[in-house]
């Protein structure tokens, strides 16, 4: 099979594990290409594991051929952010502060999970300096571009998980997302990205970034593809004490099971939907998102979809919340770093998380206070309309160039993601087409806690009857 | 800025005074959350004497 025959999805290319078409040796081999051909342009990787990964492909090979076939995800190359510890090596966060020692340990137990179903790892992705700031051109790191257009940024922090899977450098990844982290690069590169419900993953092995409101999240081509790495990354581990089993049960048969059931049932039609249509998302917005956001709603009411309009309660809030508060518990990790090495940090990074030095005491527990009312009156404004899911553009702008970026563009107002860090709810990001300059823009469809489920379901409805996900960009394999 | 001295901080001149001009919008974010009555019960987070399992966050 030719590397350009090669498929984009997992779903496609377990296929042809499976019917031998494909050996995860070959996929591997290919992809390694693609990443020689691509990484100086793209920035995708910090470190690559070429022996290790080929020698774990070997196996998976071997296991397959044996009859011993692990999960959906047995042979696949995956992508890891550089902010998770592996056994292969060093975690950097890309920063040069971060203690050499950190990580030592090894796997998380999110990375052991996904080993044990027979992934391969195929190194670890660039990011944001400990996922939050700005690209910054002035620290030793490579800074990650998109495919689409190299001149304009790949969102972050998950940003070498999310060029790396649009570029076909690899078939899916590990994000983390604290205020849109997973959903912002997945939306500017044209790939699917998924927040979990809050405690559903277990964050450690993870350098925190605001441990309250931290998810590590799957980034793939597709919903059915982030279905398939969550049921493996899914479940309690006592290593975390946020993590709880779903209070219904994990669902029947798992996530995927779920999805595809979803699909044989009717996929979108019968779901009730609010269209989010809060001043601060419909006024942020360019006018080609809003264009595009109305023609994927149009598909969705297409599909069956019941959608109305709706306003979330403490919407603003919410929003402004998750960034105030992880800036505060940022702070606390990094204080002590900050006051010794304040010059080692990137710029945008130290002065975002010097921010949190800006709040007092009182502050930080108003926020919560509020997260806490506002978590509650988004379920009761969903119990009380009777809808499945809310549904808003990911961002108002597609990526924005290095130079010369529209203010608006780039503000956080602009993120239409942190409320669903604030909450704690599960929210997906898919493509949904284009701007006038070609890039891509992202809808996001968020559920009730723990309906991580019919989020991805919702996500996966929507792309068969859509092709947006499946489009490459001028920088792929 | 004292706030940042406060807190062992001790930047440069000129991202002081980055920090200092984002402070006032800042606050006014932040005085948006005062504004909201959270009642009486609503508590920033929950501690519980014993451990009991995981709690939810």
């Amino acid at each position: 099979m030719a590397d350009t025959d090669i498929p984009l999805t997992i779903t496609e290319v377990g296929r042809a594990l499976r019917d031998g078409s494909l050996t995860s040796v070959r996929l591997t081999e290919a992809l390694q290409a693609a990443a020689d051909r691509l990484d100086e342009t793209l920035g995708t990787w910090l470190a690559r594991f070429d022996e290790q990964a080929l020698e774990r492909a070997a196996e998976a090979d071997a296991e397959l051929a044996a009859g011993r076939d692990r999960s959906p995800l047995h042979g696949i190359p995956l992508g890891i952010k550089d902010i998770l510890a592996t056994d292969e090596g060093r975690t950097t966060a890309q920063s040069l502060v971060l203690d050499p020692t950190w990580g030592d340990q090894g796997d998380g137990p999110v990375l052991r999970r996904l080993r044990e179903a027979g992934v391969v790892v195929l190194g670890k992705t660039t990011t944001m300096e400990f996922a939050i700031g700005r690209p910054d051109f002035s620290k030793p790191f490579p800074v990650p571009r998109n495919p689409w257009n190299p001149d304009r940024w790949t969102g972050g922090s998950s940003s070498g998980t999310g060029n790396g899977v649009a570029s076909g450098q690899c078939l899916g990844g590990l994000g983390t997302d604290t205020g849109g982290s997973v959903r912002l690069p997945a939306a500017y590169n044209g790939i699917s990205g998924h927040k979990p419900t809050f405690g559903l993953v277990p964050k450690s092995g993870c350098v925190p970034l605001g441990l309250s409101y931290d998810s590590i999240g799957p980034m793939t081509r597709s919903a059915r593809d982030c279905a398939a790495m969550l049921d493996v990354m899914a479940g309690p581990d006592p290593s975390d004490r946020t993590t709880i089993e779903p209070p219904d049960g994990p669902p029947p048969g798992g996530y995927l099971a779920t999805v595809d059931r979803r699909i044989d049932e009717g996929g979108l039609a019968g779901l009730r939907i609010g269209r989010i249509d809060n001043d601060e998302v419909t006024r942020s917005c360019a006018a080609a998102t809003r264009a595009v956001f109305d023609a994927a709603v149009e598909d969705l009411a297409a599909a069956g979809a019941d959608v109305e309009p709706v306003e979330v309660p403490l919407y603003r809030e919410l929003s402004i919340g998750a960034f105030l508060a992880l800036e505060a518990e940022a702070f606390a990790w990094h204080r002590q770093t900050l006051i010794d090495r304040w010059d080692d940090y990137g710029r945008p990074t130290r002065l975002t998380i010097a921010q949190g030095a800006l709040l007092n005491g009182g502050d930080l527990v108003q926020i919560e206070r509020v997260r806490q009312l506002a978590r509650a009156g988004a379920v009761e404004l969903m119990d009380r309309l009777g809808l499945d899911l809310l549904v808003s553009p990911t961002t108002g702008w597609a990526a924005a160039p290095f130079t010369g970026a529209n203010p608006e563009a780039v503000s956080t107002t602009a993120l239409h993601t942190p409320a669903w860090n604030s909450t704690g709810f599960p929210a997906l990001s898919v493509p949904m087409g284009f701007d006038d300059e070609h890039l891509p823009l992202g809808l996001q469809f968020v559920g009730r806690p723990f309906a991580d489920a019919l989020v991805l379901a919702a996500g996966h409805g929507y792309q068969t009857r859509t092709s947006w996900h499946l489009e490459v960009p001028p920088h792929h394999r | 800025m004292a706030l940042l001295a406060a807190a062992g901080l001790d930047p440069p001149e000129d991202e002081i005074d980055r920090l200092a001009a984002l402070y006032p919008g800042l606050r006014r974010s932040l005085d948006r959350f005062h504004a909201v009555d959270a009642g009486d019960e609503v508590a920033a987070a929950v501690f519980r004497a014993a451990e009991t399992g995981t709690d939810g966050g």
